[in-house]
């Protein structure tokens, strides 16, 4: 018998919103990534081609730097969703395992009160980017495009780091066999 | 300010938050309590960091990477070093050297030379009568080339971070990696001909001719990113998007190894990972104004000015402190902290920009493979399937000979300068 008919339908209904709701925030997460990411290369590429052909673009420039701008930050609230972010762990992994416990709220309160913050800061910069009408010098886009990308990433982020509870909590709360490789920043 | 601010990161890194996260907190801790400037600051500054077109190299030769891993590049660069060195006395010990040189030139991630050379180093040294320790401690040490030798990521960062160009950067750990591979390969000669493992075998010119030109491809890539940046036909940030084509191009049509499938996961690994490394560079920044609003660079520079005001031993000082540092601290984390706080004080005492960066660089380099936070010597625990003890004591003389050719790079700053002079780089 499977796991799934021993589940009661209130629990198997959450189960599977839950699921859901993963899926979607990981679609929306890794799309804005993908979309990005590509549109960073091809734009690079097309600076260096329309040089090489003797018709440089002026605006490519500007628009590398934001799909840049956008797949950094998007980038950061995936890696939350997979627990990714470098950290150093030997300090509280020498600790007892009742004391390891603390990792978790240690984690997730700073996690979620930085990128609140991250947040609340972002939106006054967007308010003040609409308020001031700033635009983006050759392109001429207004500037809350690209700095729209810090509140949009900071509420992924929270979203992230909740949903990767679900699938990471024994990796952040170094609870589990496979503990994390501390620092994983550096390539 | 700046001491509190050092205090409140270094408490929360020691308590498990990431590092990121614990920089971007103990700046916004350090601003609100010693400044009437705003919070909003938090968001201008990570988002001024990211305004850079310097560090979109950064995803670019991440991807060069993934595709060069997955591109089924490894193995011809292994066979290429094997048929090149691979006859001399202590040969696998020098092909081990050898593809870390080479894939180095490649993917410029330490971490994916582990991953994709590791086990195939660590079997053929193993199988040619190696012990495994000594396996697995110079594949680990090797793995440390890829951050030196061009194009690193390493170098990008610390030349964006220094406003110091970029391409002469990454062309002034050339020899430096060249000077570490060859001190190792020394090393490995003496122990192969001591154990009386891996005896020479007869050269061929036609298995190397062979070898070459299956790897010739891939082996072309630092070549052609290194004349088209020095030449100026384009910029270290173009040069990785060229480089991206490149690769994309030998994987997927040359050597058929790639997808198109594949390559929208690709991408978003790319994002994932350069979010996960530039987090780090968007909440330095913040660090960095604190550490300027405090003036800790002159601070620095007058402390450093009490002790010495000899180039050479200010360099010997700072080489000791990052030792310390990179064993404690991700490498980047550190280079976006601790560069603006060394570099004008250093540079104002005699220190060359250029010398001090490359130093940096690799210094930070060892704590990739050092305990007991080094994310090589994991990788490599992990291929080899040991434990980190036995990792750590296999690896003590090769990382020795390292961390002695370090400080013979840290001494005579003519093996980082002298060869950029001597073409007229700088």
């Amino acid at each position: 018998m499977s796991t799934e008919t021993l589940q009661s339908p209130a629990v198997h209904s959450r189960e599977f919103g839950r699921s859901t709701y993963a899926r979607w925030l990981g679609k929306v997460t890794d799309g804005i990534c993908g979309l990005a990411a590509a549109g960073t290369m091809l734009v690079v590429l097309t600076q260096v081609a329309s040089r090489l052909l003797g018709a440089p673009i002026s605006w490519t420039e500007e628009l590398t730097r934001a799909c840049f701008i956008w797949m950094i930050f998007i980038g950061l609230a995936s890696s939350m969703r997979h627990a990714d972010a470098a950290r150093v762990t030997i300090f509280m992994e020498a600790l007892p395992k009742p004391l390891r416990r603390l990792s978790l709220p240690i984690y997730l309160v700073t996690s979620l009160g930085f990128f609140a913050l991250m947040g609340w800061t972002g939106a006054n910069m967007v308010r003040q980017q609409l308020m001031m009408n700033e635009s983006i010098a050759t392109l001429g886009w207004p500037s809350w495009v690209i700095g729209m990308v810090m509140p949009v990433s900071a509420v992924l982020a929270i979203l992230c780091t909740l949903e990767s509870l679900h699938q990471h909590r024994a990796t952040i709360a170094l609870q589990g066999d496979d503990l994390p490789s501390p620092q994983k920043a550096t390539p | 300010m700046s001491i509190t601010l050092l205090l409140v990161f270094l408490g929360l890194t020691a308590l498990g938050v990431p590092l990121a996260i614990a920089l971007g907190l103990s700046g916004v801790a350090s601003v609100f309590l010693f400044t009437s400037t705003p919070l909003n600051l938090l968001s201008e500054s990570m988002f001024s960091a990211m305004n850079s077109f310097l560090l979109v190299a950064v995803p670019l030769f991440l991807l060069v990477g993934q595709l060069m891993e997955r591109g089924g590049v490894a193995d011809r660069i292994f066979d290429f070093a094997h048929a090149a060195v691979g006859w001399l006395p202590g040969g696998m010990g020098h092909v081990n050297v050898a593809s870390s040189v080479v894939f180095g030139g490649i993917s410029g991630s330490s971490v994916a030379d582990i991953a994709s050379l590791g086990a195939v180093e660590i079997n053929a040294m193993t199988r040619h009568g190696y012990d495994k320790g000594y396996a697995v401690g110079m594949t680990l040490t090797t793995s440390t080339l890829s951050s030196i030798i061009p194009p690193s990521i390493l170098m990008v960062i610390a030349g964006s971070i220094a406003n110091q160009s970029i391409g002469l950067l990454l062309l002034a750990g050339l020899i430096p990696g060249l000077f570490i591979a060859a001190s190792l390969m020394v090393y490995n000669h003496i122990y192969s001909v001591r154990k009386g493992v891996c005896k020479p075998t007869p050269f061929s010119g036609r298995v190397l001719v062979r070898a070459g030109l299956r790897a010739i491809l891939p082996m072309m890539t630092p070549v052609i990113l290194m004349i088209g940046i020095l030449d100026g036909f384009f910029t270290p940030t173009e040069a990785a998007a060229i480089a991206v084509v490149y690769t994309f191009v030998i994987a997927a049509v040359v050597y058929r190894q790639i997808q198109w499938r594949d390559i929208a996961p690709m991408l978003i690994e790319t994002a994932r990972t350069s979010g996960n490394i530039l987090f780090i560079a968007a909440t330095a920044k913040l660090a960095a104004w604190v550490f300027a609003y405090d003036g800790l660079p002159v601070k620095v520079g007058q402390a450093l000015g009490a002790i010495t005001t000899n180039p050479t031993l200010i360099m010997l000082l700072i080489f000791l402190f990052l030792v310390v540092v990179g064993m404690f601290m991700d490498a980047i984390a550190a280079m976006f902290i601790l560069i603006p706080v060394l570099l004008p004080p250093a540079v104002a005492l005699g220190a060359d920009p250029i010398h001090l960066l490359v130093i940096v660089v690799i210094t930070l380099t060892l704590g990739l493979v050092t305990p007991p936070v080094g994310v090589c010597l994991f990788a490599v625990a992990k291929v080899a399937d040991m434990s980190i003890e036995e990792v750590i004591k296999g690896a003590m003389a090769p990382v020795s000979i390292l961390v002695l050719s370090i400080l013979a790079l840290v001494v005579f700053p003519v093996l980082v300068i002298g060869p950029l002079r001597l073409f007229g780089m700088y």
